[in-house]
């Protein structure tokens, strides 16, 4: 592969040197600087890790907050899946949760409490580093507390709130920014000489690994998701959704998924879209196609929120997709939205 | 101030004995985000020579925190709609043997649904997920294989004690659960006659103890 690279390298004027290995060498070398640049040079996609940070904090709560009037059946001490159940589970699989520490019922809503602080803080971007710790151990902890009501948004989240740990995901639209800029407060203090330096490299480094770790993550996931799917014969003979929209607890609205699965047309687009989409999703990535295949994918999830009745997946699954987006995007969308909160003002502060 | 990372390159500005600390902390960043990519990758591919050699590592690494369920309706979404009933045995003063009729627990999910944007698992999730569960570590005979299999009976068991509870509050020492299962039929194709939805099926479950307090 590397061989037929070599036909791109110009050769250097003056230079004399044809030999195919010497030019290979050297083009190996020159992408490997500019990797090396790339990861080390400055934190990429900061607004897109920061809208990662304040979705993932912002879900957390809606879930808790929803949950609320049910917490105590599903993760509370008296819940079906019992704590015991619960640390007999832990002991197959390996999980953790800080919730089956105590079987006390004061210290679970002590931990719901914190869990939603957890969620608003990180949201806010408060401290951002020590507070990403707290609400992965959070986020974890109601996930493995019990994994057997639990689905593949959930699943993500999880993996979300830890990779998020890594990121310098508040760095931007955060109140650690705010007071940076207000107060000249050095909320990223630069300390001074050598140790300075290499803290600042390695937390560059760490946040565009993780950057990259989310966006292969996503990959992995919808690659996954779309190859089982060829697997499946209904979703090759395009009736996958039929059998979905009549699932009971699948029908929040019957009148609605019944119009729809009358349109068999559509549904077996709708199923290829679907597979096909998700089968493409990595190999889309290195091309502006992967705007109409995040667009689609946006949609899809969108009708999922709706039909389906499961909003939260829906909405994980897009945050998640938005990590792909440039930061550019996240700029211009800032200006749009602070231009119209603020008609008054002619130059918006981001 | 945020943005000053942006503006130099601290590679190329620091001290020789500097520079070579930093290139190892961007290999080792660079080398772990890499292995972590590869082994989550050959853990949802395919059984293959690789993965195979690799199992173990695989699973380490993976396992539990970074587990992948990608499944979403793959590779074909649930062809069926249950309906679980229980019923509840107790031992009466006389020594005789004493059960209820079958109670419908799951009804009142659907209804939890309709009509409700965004449901909550507790009703959604919760009783479906539970015999999924139930289905996936028991065989038709119903015979437990280990503690996995164990924890899905208690808490499905569990579900249905506290949700028989809620109607027949008297006390009970045993429980048991029907599940009837109908297939969703397959799309209407217009010219070809018209199918005829199988009958559901009825699977039973065997007595379990359970006690009125949920124990």
């Amino acid at each position: 592969m590397a061989v037929d690279q070599t036909s791109r390298v110009l050769p250097t004027p003056g230079s004399t040197e044809t030999e195919p290995e010497r030019s290979t060498a050297r083009w190996l070398r020159n992408r490997f600087d500019h990797g090396y640049r790339l990861l080390t040079e400055e934190p990429l996609s900061l607004y897109a890790t920061a809208f990662l940070r304040i979705g993932s904090g912002l879900l957390f709560m809606v879930l808790l907050v929803r949950e609320f009037p049910h917490r105590h059946l599903i993760w509370g001490p008296e819940a079906a899946f019992t704590p015991d159940l619960a640390r007999r589970m832990f002991d197959e699989t390996g999980w953790f949760s800080v919730l089956t520490l105590s079987d006390d019922p004061q210290y679970f809503e002590f931990c719901y409490v914190v869990a939603l602080l957890a969620g608003c803080l990180f949201m806010l971007g408060w401290r951002t580093r020590a507070t990403s710790l707290v609400f992965a151990v959070m986020v974890a902890s109601f996930y493995s507390r019990n994994l057997l009501i639990t689905d593949g948004g959930d699943n993500l989240a999880v993996l979300l709130a830890f990779y998020l740990c890594f990121t310098a995901c508040g760095r931007v639209w955060s109140l650690d920014a705010r007071r940076a800029r207000r107060r000249e407060y050095a909320a990223f203090p630069d300390v001074p000489g050598p140790a300075g330096m290499v803290r600042r490299f390695t937390v560059t480094v760490l946040h565009n690994c993780a950057l990259l770790v989310i966006m292969a993550q996503m990959c992995i996931l919808y690659g996954s998701a779309g190859l089982y799917k060829v697997q499946g014969n209904l979703w090759a003979d395009g009736t996958a959704l039929h059998y979905v929209l009549d699932t009971e607890l699948f029908r929040p609205w019957p009148a609605l998924s019944d119009f729809v699965d009358g349109h068999q047309v559509m549904i077996a687009i709708s199923c290829y879209v679907t597979v096909l989409v998700q089968v493409a999703f990595p190999f889309s990535l290195f091309s502006k196609l992967k705007y109409v295949v995040v667009g689609i994918l946006i949609a899809m999830h969108a009708g999922i929120a709706v039909l389906l009745g499961l909003p939260l997946f829906s909405a994980v699954m897009i945050l998640a997709d938005m990590v792909f987006l440039p930061d550019r995007f996240y700029r211009a969308a800032a200006r749009k939205g602070s231009a119209l909160l603020r008609p008054g003002r002619a130059t918006p502060r981001r | 101030m945020p943005q000053r990372y942006g503006d130099l390159n601290l590679h190329d500005t620091a001290p020789r004995a500097l520079r070579v600390v930093m290139g190892a902390i961007a290999g080792l960043c660079a080398a772990t985000a890499l292995a972590h990519v590869t082994l989550v990758f050959l853990h949802v591919a395919p059984v293959n020579p690789v993965s195979q050699r690799l199992q173990k590592p695989i699973q380490a690494w993976v396992y539990p925190f970074f587990e992948q369920n990608w499944l979403l309706f793959a590779p074909n979404p649930n062809a069926y709609n249950t309906q679980i009933f229980a019923r509840t045995g107790w031992t009466t003063e006389t020594g005789e043997g004493a059960m209820t009729d079958w109670v419908d627990i799951s009804t009142a999910d659907i209804a939890a649904t309709e009509h409700n944007p965004y449901p909550s698992r507790a009703t959604q999730a919760m009783l479906r997920r539970a015999w999924v569960s139930y289905t996936t570590a028991h065989g038709e005979d119903d015979v437990a294989y280990g503690e996995w299999s164990q924890i899905r009976a208690e808490y499905l068991r569990n579900i249905a004690v506290q949700r028989i509870r809620e109607r027949h509050p008297h006390r009970f020492e045993t429980i048991r659960l029907k599940v009837v299962t109908s297939t969703i039929a397959p799309p209407d194709t217009g010219g070809a006659a018209p199918t005829v939805p199988a009958e559901p099926a009825t699977r039973t479950l065997p007595w379990w103890n359970a006690t009125s307090d949920g124990s």
